[in-house]
């Protein structure tokens, strides 16, 4: 079976569509990653990552409307496949195997 | 409604992400109260960033891109513009100047870099020109090329006894002529026929 392996920002990108929901385009990916994650994110860095996600189908992603304040463009919305979600849960599987049993990281906050 | 920064826009669309929703996703956050300084800083970290993956997915064209520009502006420099790029010496040649050399007054370097800059214009246009298919990103590692080269230059010379005013003539030179190859780049890429793989 073949697997892929998610990096951190790659994970957090997921996270965040999956947070935001139906609304999940550049700038709310962006806004969650830095609000919630605590890491400022550059829009080009957050696109480049997409487009691999869509390239491994993680990710699906349609046109919305051109608005003016957006200067006639669409926005492009995404949606985690079934693909991404398994993908996502692998991860945190992976990260809490490694994290359980550690005696450095007990008793302390999260 | 803002008007972000024209220049900015302008590099964003011709070597930043070719992404339009990217683009609008810019353009809506700036609107939304981002600063200049902000756009600005999205614009460049993207062109880099788009640079070095085009450089990394097409090395021979941007190995190609570099011996080009340098080979045209040596050309250039030595077969078309040389009397330009030596003007002192031509106008001493003919007895047009000697009065100034023979009571201290020199031409100052800088006076040349009109036609350096000219030179390097031409070899950027030249670059882009022969690079029509290549990705736009490879324009700017051949202005990068031309600023490290003169660069290099202009450290090599502060290691040599010239004249305390002579030292930093190539670091001084690095960025303008750097900025000039890049704008005729910039004049020859109009027509420009790269299609990214979005």
């Amino acid at each position: 079976m073949s697997r892929h392996h998610l990096t951190d920002f790659e994970l957090m990108i997921l996270l965040a569509i999956l947070r935001i929901g139906d609304d999940a385009y550049g700038v709310p990916i962006a806004r969650e990653i830095e609000e919630t994650g605590g890491r400022s994110a550059l829009l080009g860095a957050i696109y480049t990552a997409l487009d691999r996600l869509e390239e491994n189908g993680l990710v699906t992603s349609s046109y919305g409307d051109p608005t003016p304040e957006r200067g006639g463009r669409a926005k492009r919305f995404f949606k985690v496949t079934s693909k991404g979600l398994k993908a996502v849960k692998d991860t945190r599987r992976a990260f809490t195997a490694l994290w359980s049993g550690i005696p450095q990281l007990k008793g302390g906050p999260a | 409604m803002r008007t972000p920064p024209t220049i900015a826009s302008a590099l964003l669309t011709r070597f930043g992400q070719p992404n339009a929703a990217f683009v609008g996703d810019l353009l809506e956050q700036f609107q939304a109260g981002k600063s200049r300084v902000w756009f600005w800083r999205q614009v460049i970290e993207t062109i880099v960033a788009t640079t070095v993956g085009d450089v990394r997915e097409h090395p021979y064209l941007a190995s190609r891109a570099i011996i080009v520009g340098h080979a045209s502006a040596w050309v250039i420099a030595r077969y078309a513009m040389f009397d330009l790029l030596h003007y002192d010496e031509w106008l001493f040649s003919r007895g047009l100047v000697g009065w100034f050399y023979l009571n201290g007054y020199g031409f100052p370097e800088w006076s040349l870099w009109p036609a350096l800059g000219l030179l390097f214009a031409v070899s950027g246009w030249i670059v882009a020109r022969t690079h029509r298919r290549a990705p736009p990103g490879i324009l700017v590692v051949y202005a990068l090329s031309v600023a490290s080269l003169h660069l290099g230059f202009g450290l090599w010379r502060l290691a040599h006894p010239l004249p305390a005013q002579a030292h930093l003539v190539g670091v001084r030179e690095c960025v303008p002529l750097a900025v000039c190859a890049f704008l005729g780049g910039m004049m020859g890429q109009q027509e420009h026929q790269f299609e990214r793989r979005v």
